[in-house]
């Protein structure tokens, strides 16, 4: 349930990422451009928020509700951080995540 | 620099406050942090700095030898009132023995004294001082004379020193009331709550659970014997009343220093002008940039855990930083604050001794019947009330919080001490709101949680924490140093700040290390050898500043990144050398909060290596080069490193 919930916020936040002009074009600076029009990436941060929403009920499974919740905040932090860190030195390799 | 009373837009006097507040408490700041960080981990730390413990082997709660606790708690403690055990778990692998100790008349004169037990209560006659010795270990206190008796009692002392925090439902609770104000303890002394009102427990002073104690091997039942340590408490204790000084004193700093804390997070999200568009974004090797970058990644991406851990440490020291509303509610009874802001468990009644002899039932059995009515959770802690007694009632209580709102109540069942039939329980209670709001403030910031998921993810905030504190400070430097590159010189205050975010940054995690050091190489019976450890730390955090002082600033961060990150990195090692168990045999064992330290001191170790390397090479962009200051940008790699190392 743990890995569940973190691996989500992760997926989560990758797509967001996607989202955002900046990083879509680092992320996929290879790809066809349709694949950053804008269309697409308003769809990407709209499953990014879902994703981060649906990362909360397996944390609140495991650890009940109010654990459950700080425990998701402290998935944001770390998904998030370890997200900023690959998107500075090897953006790439999020486009398997995301299609 | 502008000056204070300049009209000004919002952003630039929120920049201004934002970076003054920052500075000014930043190097305390950074101690704070990276003390209270660890401190999520105290437990363990305190089992790594007592090699002796390590024997303990892992066993399966069924197979606990509770036949021999039970002999040992026989012989020394057979009128006692309770006897508690508390079982081995993931934080702890040993097995404590703790009673409430009988009526002081039969005890031999002065053990009251020296007992732990009233390590609050003996504030009065011995001074500050003596009282932050409590926790340092009974055994510097008074040394009993040499006799056979003596010696045996201070043995004792020594091991209940050293052990008096342990990770079960009862260590958490009485560390819980060490960040109360200090008047509570002797009101509690001048009338003992309900719990504690037979007259066995008026003995025991505030506390309920703070009686002799003993720590064994939960395989063998043979008794092992810790050196005197302070253990982790070191380092908790001075994450929020710093050392040497007042304790009183020591708080006030530290709460002043989380006022500006909070300042500082508060104008740092208004100053930061792009906080989603900018959320995930890190530009490295791009000098100031970078460290801005640096500075607010760290800060935004955790700043749900900045803003609650700051407010709560407020909080924590709320009714002595704000005391009119609970000394006009509440006409300064801490006590009676304390019991309104507690749901407290409804009361079970206490059993009357019979004065017949009957023989305990099986323990073991009961462990089992709770786990499973507890779907698998594990068992904290056995109080046996009224031991021997035909009316004997044993008391099994839950490992760990398993919520954030209730406080400090756990889930408990209650059976007849004899028959081993189920008694009735009562039921946890409902917090109110305030309660609940309270309790999981409290909770959260203490990291008080049954299972190591929610304490690891408070150790990684906090470790970004104090990146971002770091971070935050040589953003000044590096920014300041900008400017003045055409100088000959560095002006005296840019130099003081220099030679403080040297010494406060590398020179802590030096003195960290060297800390963990001393723990082994100071002799296990050296006189007042917990005093020693914590005089090292000292020592070598005063040598770092002299150093940074004496270097040219870039030199002084390698050697100190360099010196930190080498004393880290060999603590696995010292540790096999000392006596400790080593890495392949914790791992093998099963021992994961031994293996786990052994591992983070490595990789905390290498990433302080590779900050130094990383600084080493460090080339000034050409435009600087030719002027002065050498450390221009001590470097990304500092950031890079430790978030390596987290």
């Amino acid at each position: 349930m743990n890995l569940l919930s973190l691996a989500l916020v992760f997926w989560g936040f990758a797509a967001i990422a996607a989202g955002m002009e900046r990083h879509a074009r680092d992320i996929f600076a290879a790809s066809p451009s349709s694949m950053r029009s804008p269309r697409v990436r308003r769809l990407r941060l709209l499953a990014g928020y879902l994703l981060l929403a649906l990362a909360l009920p397996p944390a609140i499974a495991a650890h009940g509700l109010s654990i459950g919740v700080s425990v998701w905040f402290g998935f944001l932090a770390l998904a998030s951080t370890a997200l900023a860190l690959i998107l500075s030195w090897r953006p790439r390799i999020l486009r398997r995540v995301l299609r | 620099m502008t000056t204070f009373d300049q009209a000004r837009p919002l952003r630039q006097s929120m920049s201004w406050l934002h970076t003054w507040s920052g500075l000014t408490l930043g190097w305390l700041l950074f101690a704070v942090y990276v003390t209270g960080t660890l401190s999520y981990f105290r437990n363990e730390i305190t089992f790594w700095m007592q090699p002796e413990l390590h024997r303990a082997q892992v066993v399966a709660p069924e197979r606990i030898a509770y036949d021999r606790a039970l002999a040992l708690l026989a012989r020394e403690a057979p009128d006692a009132q309770q006897w508690t055990i508390t079982l081995p778990g993931a934080r702890n692998p040993t097995l404590g023995l703790s009673w409430q100790s009988p009526p002081a008349e039969n005890r031999q004169p002065g053990a009251a004294r020296e007992r732990p037990a009233n390590r609050e209560g003996a504030r009065g006659e011995e001074g500050a001082r003596e009282n932050r010795g409590r926790d340092r270990g009974a055994a510097t206190r008074e040394r009993p004379g040499a006799d056979g008796e003596g010696a045996r009692r201070e043995n004792r002392e020594r091991v209940q020193a050293a052990t008096r925090e342990r990770p079960s439902a009862d260590g958490e609770e009485s560390a819980i009331d060490d960040v109360e104000p200090l008047e509570a303890t002797r009101q509690a002394e001048a009338n003992p709550p309900q719990r504690q009102a037979g007259p066995q427990r008026q003995q025991q002073g505030g506390g309920g659970h703070r009686g002799p104690r003993l720590v064994l091997d939960p395989a063998s039942g043979e008794t092992l014997e810790g050196r005197a340590t302070a253990g982790g408490n070191f380092l908790y204790r001075f994450h929020f009343e710093l050392y040497g000084m007042d304790r009183i004193w020591g708080r006030w700093i530290v709460g002043i220093a989380t006022m500006f804390m909070f300042v500082a997070l508060v104008s740092g999200v208004i100053v930061h002008r792009r906080i989603f568009k900018d959320f995930f974004t890190f530009r490295p090797g791009k000098g100031k940039r970078s460290w801005l970058d640096g500075h607010n990644a760290s800060s935004v991406l955790s700043l749900p855990f900045h803003l609650i851990i700051t407010f709560s440490g407020l909080v924590l020291f709320g009714h002595m930083m704000m005391p009119t509303a609970f000394q006009s509610a509440y006409q300064g009874n801490f006590l009676a604050y304390r019991e309104a802001m507690r749901a407290r468990m409804p009361q079970s009644e206490t059993p009357r001794p019979s004065g017949e002899r009957a023989p305990l039932t099986d323990l073991a059995a009961l462990v089992a019947a709770a786990q499973q009515t507890w779907g698998g959770k594990p068992v904290g802690s056995i109080a046996i009330t009224l031991p021997g007694d035909r009316n004997a009632v044993v008391e099994l209580r839950q490992m760990g919080f398993p919520s954030l709102t209730n406080g400090r109540n756990v889930p408990a069942l209650r059976f007849n001490g004899v028959t081993g039939e189920r008694l009735a329980t009562p039921a946890l209670p409902e917090p109110g709101a305030v309660q609940a709001i309270g309790s999981a403030l409290n909770l959260l910031h203490r990291g008080f949680f049954a299972t190591p998921v929610p304490r690891w993810l408070l150790f990684l905030s906090g470790v970004g924490g104090s990146l971002m504190i770091a971070s935050g400070l040589l953003v000044w430097s590096v920014a300041r140093a900008r400017k003045t590159s055409g100088a000959a010189r560095a002006p005296w205050g840019h130099r003081l700040v220099e030679v403080l975010n040297i010494a406060s940054i590398a020179g802590l995690m030096v003195a960290i290390a060297v800390h963990f050091w001393a723990n082994r190489l100071i002799p296990a019976d050296w006189p007042a050898r917990a005093d020693w450890e914590i005089r090292a730390f000292f020592i070598a955090w005063a040598v770092t500043f002299v150093h940074a002082i004496a270097r040219r600033p870039k030199a002084a961060w390698v050697e100190q990144l360099a010196c930190a990150g080498g004393l880290s990195a060999l603590l696995p090692l010292i540790n096999a050398a000392t006596g400790g168990l080593a890495l392949p045999g914790s791992i093998g064992r099963g021992l994961g909060l031994l293996a786990g330290f052994d591992l983070c001191a490595l990789a905390i170790g290498a990433g302080l290596l590779f900050a130094a390397y990383k600084v080493r090479r460090h080339a000034p962009p050409a435009r600087f080069a030719a002027s002065g200051d050498p450390a221009t940008e001590p470097g990304a790699p500092l950031r890079e490193a430790a978030e390596e190392a987290a």
